[in-house]
Formats: C-alpha cells, structure tokens, sequence
C-alpha cells in the first residue's frame, strides 16, 4: 500500500460519512439517533438528543410500523418507502434502508438508516398520473406490438379494461392493424405523427377522433413505447357542418328575399348585394359595387348616421338613386352589424316603394269617390222629404181651395213656403259640395284657420251665453286647402253651438276647439257639453245624408265636412253620449296629404253632372 | 165609427199632409203629442192603423217597429212603413233582421216610398182595412 493509497483511505474514513449524498443515521436500540450526516442535518435538522421518530417524523412515540424495531429483531435489512418532515417542517418522500451493524457476538445493538430523497419524483409521478387519467382525451401507452400497455380514465370508461389487448382490437375490432398507422410510424422513425381516425360510440354512432403519437422511451435505447393521444372533434365537425347548412340557408334567404339586401365590411367593401338590390339600384349585370359608390346611391350622410347611430335606422319613407342617378322611392332600414362594441359592417334593407306610392294613391281616389257616392244617395233621402213637403203643401193648397178653407189654404201656403226655403238653401249648399269643386292645398297654419272660425263665432257664442275657446300649439305649416277646412271647422263649430242650444240639461255652455299634432297627423277637436247623441244618432251622422234640426237644417253641413276631410287623406270620428256632450275629432296624416299644385278633381261622377 | 190612424214622422209638414190626405178620406187621425212616449200615446189611442217613418233622427224607425211588433197590446195592429230611403228597406232582407237582432218579427203591411202618391196611399190604407173586416 502506498503513501497515496494510504491517504485515500483515511480521507474516505474521515469524510466519506458526511460527503455522501444520501441522509444517513445511526440509532441504538432505545430509538436515539446517535450519530448522523450532514446530508441528514441539511434535511431534519440538528439530531442530538433526538429519538429517530421526532428526528424524522415530528413525532412523540414510536411509529406504528416500525421497521427498525423489526430489524433489531431479526437482523434482516429492509428498504421502506417513507414520508417525514423536514426542518421547516415541509414534506420529505424518502426511501431508507436500514441495515443492522451486527457485532462479533452476533449482538445487534446499532441500525444504519440510509435515506434517498424521492420528493420531486414523487411529485412528479402525482402529476403525471393525473394529467394521464383526467385530461379529456383518450390516452393510451402502446409497445411495439402495438398493445395497451396503459390506458386513462376516459378509455376505460368506454371500453373497460383493455391493457394487454391490441389498439385495433379495442378501438377498431380489428384483427390486424390499420394500414396507415401513426403510432407504429412513431417507432420507426422517432417522431410525432398525427392521424384521423374514425370509431363508435356507445350508441353505436361514428366518433371522429384526432390522434397524435409520440414516442417514449429511455435515453439512447430506443422508444420503448409510444403514447397516442386521440381526441374527439365529433362536435367541431358537426358544428362545421351546421355552420355550413346555416351559410347556404342564409344565402338562399338574401338571395331570395324581395326586399333588397346589401351588407358592406368594416373596410367599407360590398360584401352581400343580392339581385332584388341589383334591381332596385338597377346596377348592370357584371358590374362590382364598390362601397363609395353605394353611398352615393344612399340617401345624403345615411351610412354615416348608421355608423354613429345604436343599432338601426329606419327610414320608412325616403329616396335613393339608381345607378343612372334616378330618384325612387323606397322604405330603408339600415342595421349597424357589430359584435360588441366591434362594428363589422352594415346591412341595409331596401323596399321599392313605388308600387306601393302608386296604390296608396289609389286607394286615396278610392275613398274620395266613396264619400262622393254615400253623399249621393244621402242626398237622395233629403231631396225626397222635400218633395213631401212640397206635395203636401200643393195638396193643402188645392183642398183648401177647393173647399174654401182659409186655415187649410194657410197650412199649404205656409209648407209651400217652408220647404221653398229648404229647397233653396239645399240647393246652394249642394252646388258648393257638388259643383266640381278642386281642393287646391298650400301651405297654411293650420292654428290659423281655427282662429279664424273661432273668431267669426265667437260674437255669436257670446249672445247665447257659451264659451267659445282655442286651445292650439305651435304646428309647422301643412298643405290644406285653406277655404275648405275653414269649412269644415265651420261646419263643426256651428254643430256644436247648436248641440249647446238645444240641450235640455245644465251644461250646454261650452265649446271648446283644439288643435295640436301627435305622430305626425294634425288633430282638429270641436267639442261641446250640449245635447249630445244617442247610438242611433251617432251611427248616422256621415253614413246617410241626415239632419236632427228639423226644417232648421239641409243634413249636408257633416258631408261636406267628410268629403274635404277625405280628400285631404284624413278622417273624421265623433265620441257623444247623450246628454253630456259631443267631439268630433279631425285627423291628417301629413304623410297622406296632397301635394302641392296637384290638385284633386272631385264632386260628382261624370255621369251624374251629365244627367 | 171612422177607423183610427196614427201617424208617426218627425217632419211636421209630413204629418199634416198625411193627416189632412186621411181626415178628407173619411178617417179619424192623430199625431202624438210630443212630450209623450209614442208607445204610451198608442196604447192610449188604439189606433186600427199606424203609419211609420223609419228614417227619424230621435228614434231609428227600426228599433220603435221592433218595439210595436213585440208590444203585447200592439202586435196585432197594421203598420205602413213610409220611407225616404233608397231603396226602400226589405224587411226581408238579413240586413234588417241583423237590425232586430235575430228577433222573429212580422213584416210591415206595406212598405211605401216618400213622397207618396195619394192615390196610391189611400188604396193601401183601404185594403189593408178590407183584408182586417172579413
């Protein structure tokens, strides 16, 4: 032995003990540690005067199994898997070896307890178990037979215990493996592979699933194994599909649609421009909107209203133009498409409203002839009592004559008279409803007519002691044909002066005339507290020519009134109840007024003046 | 004893023309008084005819024919439904029944169009009477 040899030999019996890197303990037979390392201190701490369970463990007693008084006892070594707490009383996972120090006598009176730190393997190994069985996908460990060496929670879930067995068998039922196999690529060549494969479910439906192989193996020796990772993409793929089904269906519904539908992107490029569009805009086949050029089309700041707007606009009444910048009319809704706060774009719908134009028209000249027509035959019934009159009166004349009765030759004379009087006044007042008279409508203040009837009543309201009052606010001007609502208010106020007069009850006092406009029509309201109507009454004043003032009236003042509200596009209403008072109410939509210069013919059917 | 008629119209001139026309007939006319109920007057003339306006602003002609046509004391008498509508109503017509609401009401003895020709008039009120007097 050499000097050097010599040295060695003393260096590893004087630090060898505390060099090594595993945690080292000697007890005795009464559990105190008596001598121990510095890898030992380093995890449990100083150990003197320390019994091996608190050294290692924390502990009071001796642990419930207690391998080293085993040891002591049968001298046998024996490695356990232990867990204890370090000086900062974290967890230690360690395995120990005990060994006996037997004597020459045989005696054993000391253990040498040899621990290796197997924390972060531990913790590892916990980890990986769990990402293994819980992650959603189906994980399998494969060997080169291509059998399930291990299988996670989800495959066993499906397919039971199935380690041992081939991948096909299982997953496949097959009896050989699949010709385009990305595990076995994996062994051969090392690499990650990716394949689609398709199974069933527990119903007996086709699964989809994404694999994914990888190989595993120890360092320089080759992949052992392979893991395959498969997931299911069923759902994406359905979705795929539904989206796909949703795409043409909305496809098919822009192209369809009747009303025109363009849609440009957040980059102000037409995206949708479907054929009704291409129609209303009148754009040549084959020529490509751009998005500047729709804006012309548009009406002035339209997209730029939308942009700026909170979800929609809607312009039930506006105009565009058409690719040879002709005016149309149409109905526009514009929808801001956004996500979020996120504008993507912006669909307008568009509804060509000139057939629509043309009708409402129509349906307007309709109307006017209507009333011209229930007025006829109303005139019908009036001229008809008339005629009585007239025939009585002739009768009584020529009896009384006849018989030489003075009374009954005063009783003819005086009917006579009478109902020359209403013939006169019903002709006039027929001339005027029936004469081929024009409404020519221009801009008027609507408060202004009513001021005006209410002035030229107010002298004879004030003699029969009723109240005769305007309640108006400030309307912008509208086109009315000025003579002919100021006959109507006319007409309507003189009623109600009339309906005050002859009301038998208290009240019959007050007339009041309001005018004001809500949504965009125009509301005239004459309203008395005079006799009021019964049902029947009502029911009657515009649909038969018709009068309750006796020989006082000609019944023709309602039907003129009707007849220029008509023309106007408005209505007329009435609300009475007997005895507490009535209210006709006027309304004018200004959208259905006439326009300017064009004036409405009305009166008579051609036939009837030619008669 | 001269038959006894009612005439029952808004229009005075009528009434008096219809009265004088009947009264030079031979027959025994009244109008009601108008502060009384029509139905109170009638029941308190028994009249042997009543002549109707159905176009009267007060009262629809309809609704007081339905009324005398359910009245206990007057179903029976005879009703001449003197009109200036045109055309004249047709009692048959749904659009009057629609008016009774459904009720089963006996159709006037005749129906004459204002004005009315005398002739014409008097014939009706006379075999209306022949046809009562068996």
């Amino acid at each position: 032995m050499n000097s050097s040899s010599l040295d060695l030999e003393l260096w590893l019996g004087a630090n060898l003990f505390d060099e090594v890197p595993v945690r080292i303990a000697v007890i005795d037979r009464d559990f105190n540690i008596v001598k121990a390392n510095r890898s030992f201190r380093e995890t449990f701490g100083d150990w003197h005067h320390k019994k091996c369970f608190e050294g290692y463990k924390n502990r009071s007693s001796v642990c419930q199994q207690c391998g080293a008084s085993q040891t002591f006892e049968d001298g046998v070594p024996r490695v356990t898997h232990e867990m204890g707490y370090g000086e900062n009383g974290r967890i230690t996972r360690y395995i120990k070896h005990t060994v006996p120090v037997r004597e020459d006598n045989g005696a054993i009176n000391y253990l040498v307890e040899m621990s290796l730190d197997v924390t972060d393997t531990e913790q590892l190994r916990y980890e990986n178990n769990l990402l293994f069985e819980q992650v959603p996908c189906n994980m399998t460990l494969l060997d080169r037979d291509l059998r399930i060496v291990r299988a996670n929670g989800k495959i066993r879930k499906r397919f039971g215990n199935v380690e041992g067995r081939h991948c096909y068998e299982v997953f496949k039922e097959a009896d050989d493996a699949c010709e385009v196999c990305p595990a076995r690529r994996s062994f051969e060549d090392g690499g990650i592979h990716k394949g689609h494969t398709v199974t069933k479910n527990h119903r007996g439906e086709p699964v989809h699933l994404q694999v994914t192989t990888a190989p595993i193996g120890l360092i320089g020796s080759g992949e052992d194994y392979v893991l395959e990772i498969a997931v299911d993409i069923s759902k994406p793929l359905r979705l795929e599909e539904e989206l796909g089904i949703a795409h043409s269906f909305l496809q098919n519904l822009i192209s369809a649609s009747m009303d025109g539908i363009v849609a440009v992107n957040d980059k102000n490029e037409v995206r949708i421009l479907n054929s009704a569009a291409r129609a209303i805009f009148q754009i040549p086949d084959g020529i490509n909107l751009t998005g500047d050029q729709l804006n012309m089309m548009l009406p002035d700041n339209f997209a730029n209203d939308l942009r700026n707007c909170k979800s929609h606009l809607s312009l039930p009444e506006s105009m565009i133009h058409t690719f040879g910048r002709e005016e149309i009319p149409v109905r526009l809704v514009g929808v801001r498409l956004q996500r979020g706060s996120h504008l993507l774009g912006m669909a307008v719908f568009i509804q060509d409203r000139t057939e629509l134009k043309h009708l409402e028209k129509e349906k307007l000249e309709a109307e006017r002839m209507a009333a011209v027509g229930q007025t006829v035959t109303g005139l019908a019934h009036g001229v008809k009592n008339l005629l009585t009159g007239l025939e009585g009166g002739m009768y009584m004349m020529s009896t009384g004559l006849k018989k030489g009765k003075q009374e009954r030759i005063e009783q003819g004379w005086n009917m006579l008279d009478r109902n020359i009087t209403r013939v006169t006044k019903f002709v006039k007042d027929f001339l005027s409803f029936s004469k081929g008279r024009t409404i020519t409508v221009e801009p008027s203040d609507p408060v202004a007519i009513a001021r005006e009837v209410v002035d030229l009543y107010s002298e004879k309201a004030r003699e029969s002691g009723i109240t005769l009052t305007l309640s108006a606010e400030q309307i912008n001007e509208a086109n009315l044909d000025y003579d002919g609502i100021h006959d109507c208010l006319t007409n309507l106020v003189g009623n109600a002066i009339d309906a005050c007069l002859m009301s038998e009850e208290s009240g019959g006092d007050s007339v009041i005339v309001k005018v004001y406009e809500t949504g965009g029509t125009i509301r005239f309201e004459v309203s008395d507290n005079g006799c009021g109507m019964d049902y029947e009454v009502k029911q009657k004043v515009f649909t038969t020519f018709f009068t309750t003032k006796g020989l006082g009236g000609t019944g023709i003042g309602l039907l003129t009134t009707r007849k220029i509200v008509q023309e106007h596009g408005g209505s007329i209403h009435v609300e009475s109840t007997l005895k507490k008072g009535t209210t006709f109410i006027i309304r004018l939509p200004r959208s259905r007024l006439p326009e300017k210069a064009v004036t409405a013919q009305s009166g008579l059917p051609q036939t009837l003046q030619q008669e | 004893m001269p038959k006894r008629i009612m005439i029952i119209d808004d229009e005075p001139d009528v009434s008096l023309y219809l009265q004088s026309l009947l009264e030079d007939a031979g027959y025994e006319v009244r109008i009601p008084d108008a502060s009384l109920q029509v139905v109170d007057a009638l029941i308190e003339m028994k009249p042997d005819l009543i002549c109707l306006d159905i176009m009267m602003p007060r009262q629809s002609g309809f609704s007081l024919f339905k009324q005398l046509r359910l009245h206990p004391d007057l179903r029976q008498t005879p009703i001449i439904v003197l009109s200036g509508l045109t055309p004249p109503p047709d009692f048959a017509s749904s659009e009057v029944a629609r008016l009774f609401g459904g009720a089963r009401i006996a159709p006037p003895q005749a129906v004459i169009e204002k004005p009315p020709r005398m002739e014409q008039f008097l014939e009706t009120v006379k075999t209306i009477f022949e046809k009562k007097v068996p």
